[in-house]
């Protein structure tokens, strides 16, 4: 009974702490509606239990009053209960007219829900799994869904919505206490399927400071600042993909263990004979085909999944289209990822360059990733982007 | 017949198990299988409920001890979470389907119906046992799909996840589709009953309330069971055949799936609590050993949820995008839909004021009702609230609320209906000390496994979770702990009941003092139920019935119930005006 204690001591009873502007109204008009609705269930079971103490039965043949009823009586206990209810009504109202108007100054953060993750997409192109917001900074989220309906709710700040497909919806907020270290959860709450248990995250809301850190790491996922040293450095591509395997949530279906979910594990992936189940016909793909082979095989699984379904597994991953490209700029994050299969795969894989190897140092190689593809720079330099920011310059949004 | 029966057809001390009886009336599996019989068909209904209920209670089990630790203690990882979301979507619509909506109309209401309106049968036998056949084929719809390969879709179907689902989603929907129809088919049947079989003297005012609830459900079921057929339909067309209607990948919408799904299902709502709250009437006011209070405002409320009921089901999609002004309206009735209940509870009350309250089984079930309706009626406040829903919607918060509705509500109403006529069903009484205890473990039970939800539903528990974060668990625990003490509960409720049928004391015809018609004949009743017209009173007087020792149950006082005849006669036109039907 820890838990119930904890909670008993440092928060209300019933709702979380409160974090955001729309919280006051919500637990005012809960507060409201608790205390006149546990006053009449208080009312109500203590008259029960009072008669059923009082006019027991004492006898099985017990006379009784003949009372059939009491006109006035009973248009007394039908107008207070409606005059009461619209009371309420109205407090509802003006609580969800709240909702429904965000300020115009707001940041707006694109949200995307598929099968089972979040993503947020900020106003510089940079995208995370968690969504980072400021202190006392309005937000709204615009919400989509790439697939079946899914709901993001945020506890600690009372509001949700619905992520429908081929709309959008939107809530938003202003976050006026900073979160703890690991956020505020954040829910998807309309069931969407086998792993919408796991469709869960973080709110983390920050100082101006921090959150402008938290903005230039999204801009930049292939640099990383250290919070004690200030150092910067250029993460290598087997540690990017493993972060990306876990951002993008390809962890929710993919293990890296070797043992079976949802999707095909990783373990060995690269490199190791793969039966096909539809569509029928497919030829199998060999560990003896090409680098060229299974790279073209992994990234068709990523941007087109039901092309080719393997055998033992069904068809029910959703395209990584508007996450991986295999152009300029998302293709290094794609490529990342395939480091990553290739480091854990069937093959003894060395790194072309190690990861101690100072060429990773940010500081003192600014321009670019050490692993970016030739072409690839050529893009950012044609691009004309500063050196930090390009590998994300701005993405098209086709939500 | 046209003048009153001087030996009150029944009224006087019928043997307390006399020759002939609807169970011996006929023997053989044919004349079960093909009985026109109301009493059989309600008396086959009840054991396909009570068996669904089993197979429901038994995946609520495993939903439950699934929830015992944060990672889930018998489906544990990714894979296995679909058995979880297979289980408490089969939870659901077997519970909703197959157990709630056919409970007490079809169940307690097919056998009694009749019986209480002083009808030799309903009004149309064969349809009946029709909608007994088809309600028969829907289940075996519903469990083949659950043996090839059972939905994971939860029992609201919401497209477009229903409509890409790989589990037999088409086979289970068909078999709700069928459901309807005995849906569908019982209602007009209950209603042509009501209005053309009513016996002399029985005016629409004398009817007792279980038929007034049962009307106004009968109403509910004809009018929003065809579109969910048509909603159910289309998702079938829309799987089979890839039309656009609520898939978005085609070019449907699924906010339209969800505004015809809840056309029906919120008023379904009402198609599950209104003859749970008809059994509540009968039961408190003979246990009261009193006049119900306020007859008409219950009748009339009972209509008035019918019709309200109906304008509703937008507050189911408060948060689903739907435009402010909609999500206003709904509000707004959704508010309104609470005054009938409240009114009953108020009446209800009002009935055991000065009553002679006898604290037998069906009556503790009745208090239990009480008791965990108010608090389901009242946390529906919250979520009819605009704002606060906001924050609850999808949380365990709306779980504990519904079921403290349905289970609340409905199941003990049903649970005090099965103990009330089980001496008229079956002719034999069970052990009053056992049904207590039954019912203290099922009250017990059910508030240690709910209330603790609608605390972590306000911290933001959401609900079809298989996994959850730890700081839920000590909820999750207690809740656990309470399925497990209702299992308990039920499974000694199951068996003093078996216990009774074959080792029971004899019922005799009217153990606890009711004035309604179906207590005017012997227990269990005869094939006809009555060979002429019965007389009827006010259903709700039973100051003329007094406790015979020797039979174990009341009898009328024909002496004082001529005075009682005198105070009120029968308007001459509703005495002379039918024909004898026998």
């Amino acid at each position: 009974m820890m838990n119930l204690w904890t909670l008993a001591q440092t928060d209300t009873f019933f709702l979380p702490p409160q974090a955001s502007n729309l919280s006051h109204d919500v637990d005012w008009a809960w507060n409201v509606v608790l205390g006149v609705t546990g006053f009449f269930f208080v009312l109500v079971v203590v008259v029960m239990l009072l008669f059923v103490l009082k006019y027991r039965r004492r006898t099985p043949n017990d006379a009784t009053p003949e009372i059939t009823h009491n006109t006035p009586l009973e248009i007394i206990w039908t107008v207070v209960p409606v005059v009461i209810l619209i009371c309420f009504f109205f407090i509802g109202f003006k609580g969800y007219l709240n909702y429904d108007t965000p300020p115009t100054n707001a940041v707006v953060v694109d949200v995307t829900g598929q099968k089972w993750r979040f993503s947020f997409q900020y106003p510089n192109g940079g995208t995370s799994d968690i969504l980072y917001v400021q202190k006392d900074v309005p937000v709204v989220l615009n919400l989509h869904s790439t697939d079946v309906l899914h709901a993001l709710y945020i506890p600690a700040f009372r509001t949700q919505r619905n992520l429908i497909p081929f709309r959008t919806t939107n809530i938003w907020f202003i976050p006026e206490e900073l979160s703890p270290k690991d956020g505020f959860p954040l829910f998807c709450t309309q069931y969407c399927g086998q792993d919408h248990s796991r469709m869960h995250s973080v709110v983390r809301v920050l100082d101006k400071k921090d959150y402008a850190d938290a903005m230039a790491q999204v801009a930049n996922p292939f640099k990383e600042k250290d919070g004690n040293t200030g150092k910067s450095r250029w993460i290598p591509y087997v540690e990017l993909g493993h972060k990306l395997y876990e951002q993008k949530g390809c962890i929710s279906c993919h293990t890296i263990d070797g043992t079976k979910g949802t999707g095909p594990t990783w373990k060995d992936l690269w490199k190791t004979d793969v039966q096909f189940a539809a569509p029928p016909g497919t030829a199998p793909l060999k560990a003896s085909d090409s680098d060229a082979n299974w790279e073209a095989y992994i990234t068709e699984s990523v941007l087109h999944p039901s092309a080719k379904i393997v055998q033992g597994f069904s068809d029910q991953m959703p395209s990584f289209e508007s996450q991986f490209s295999p152009t300029a700029p998302k293709d290094e994050e794609l490529r990342a990822i395939i480091t990553y299969i290739k480091s854990i795969g069937n093959t003894h894989y060395t790194p072309p360059i190690p990861a101690d190897s100072e060429l990773y140092d940010a500081d003192k190689h600014p321009d670019h990733h050490p692993e970016f593809t030739p072409e690839h720079v050529k893009a950012i330099e044609a691009a004309g982007g500063a050196a930090g920011n390009a590998a994300s310059a701005p993405t098209t949004q086709n939500q | 017949m046209t003048t009153i029966a001087p030996d009150l057809a029944g009224h006087g001390r019928p043997e307390a198990l006399p020759g002939d009886n609807y169970l011996n009336h006929t023997r053989g599996f044919k004349s079960w299988a093909f009985t026109l019989d109301h009493k059989r068909i309600g008396v086959m209904y009840l054991v396909a409920v009570l068996v669904a209920f089993f197979v429901g209670g038994i995946f609520a089990m495993l939903v439950r001890t699934q929830l015992l630790v944060p990672e889930g203690a018998l489906f544990v990882g990714s894979e296995h979470y679909k058995l979880y979301n297979q289980m408490f979507t089969l939870h659901g619509a077997i519970m909703i389907f197959l157990v709630l909506i056919p409970g007490i109309p079809s169940a307690l209401g097919n056998f009694i119906l009749p019986v209480m309106l002083g009808a030799k049968d309903v009004a149309f036998p064969r349809l009946n046992l029709f909608s007994f056949y088809l309600y028969v084929f829907g289940a075996i719809f519903a469990v083949t799909s659950i043996v090839l390969g059972a939905i994971d879709t939860g029992w609201t179907f919401y497209t477009p996840y229903s409509a890409q689902s790989e589990t037999h989603v088409s086979l289970m929907v068909f078999g709700v589709f069928v459901l309807g129809f005995s849906s569908i088919l019982t209602g007009l049947n209950f209603i042509v009953t009501i209005h053309k079989l009513r016996p002399p003297g029985m005016t629409w005012f004398r009817m007792p309330l279980f038929l007034w609830s049962t009307y106004a459900t009968s109403i509910i079921q004809v009018l929003a069971t065809p579109v969910l057929g048509i909603t159910l339909l289309l998702l079938i067309m829309e799987r089979v055949l890839k039309i656009g209607i609520f898939n978005s990948e085609y070019g449907g919408d699924p906010v339209l799936f969800q505004h015809f799904f809840w056309f029906y299902s919120h008023p379904a709502v009402y198609i599950m609590i209104l003859p749970a709250m008809g059994v509540m009437s009968e039961v408190i006011s003979t246990f009261s050993r009193k006049h119900i209070f306020g007859y008409r405002f219950i009748a009339m409320s009972s209509l008035g949820i019918a019709i309200i009921g109906f304008l509703v089901w937008g507050h189911h999609m408060f948060p689903n995008g739907q435009s402010t002004m909609l999500a206003t309206i709904f509000s707004f009735l959704t508010m309104l839909v609470a005054v009938p209940s409240a009114i009953k509870v108020w009446n209800w009350l009002a009935t055991m004021y000065k009553g002679s309250i006898w604290l037998q089984t069906p009556m503790c079930y009745a208090l239990s009702f009480l008791f965990n309706f108010t608090i389901g009626g009242l946390t529906g406040v919250f979520l009819g609230t605009l704002s606060i829903d906001v924050h609850l919607h999808d949380t365990y918060f709306v779980v504990a609320h519904f079921h403290y509705v349905m289970f609340g509500g409905t199941l003990l109403g049903f649970m005090a209906g099965v103990h009330y006529w089980w001496p008229k069903i079956t002719g034999r009484m069970y052990n009053e000390t056992l049904g207590k205890i039954g019912c203290a473990l099922v009250f017990i039970g059910f508030n240690t496994t709910f209330l603790p939800q609608f605390v972590m539903g306000s911290h933001g528990m959401p609900r079809r979770y298989a996994t959850y974060l730890p700081v839920y668990q000590d909820y999750h625990v207690m809740s656990t702990i309470g399925a497990y003490i209702q299992f308990v509960g039920f499974a000694l409720t199951a068996g003093y009941l078996i216990y009774s049928l074959f080792r029971g004391a004899k019922a005799p015809a009217n153990p606890w003092g009711s004035a309604t018609l179906e207590w005017a004949c012997t227990s269990p009743p005869p094939h006809d139920n009555f060979k002429r017209p019965p007389h009827v009173g006010d259903p709700y007087d039973q100051s003329n019935l007094v406790w015979d020792d020797s039979l174990q149950g009341y009898v009328r006082d024909n002496r004082l119930a001529e005075s009682y005849t005198t105070k009120t006669p029968i308007p001459r036109q509703a005495a002379t005006g039918h024909q004898d039907p026998g």
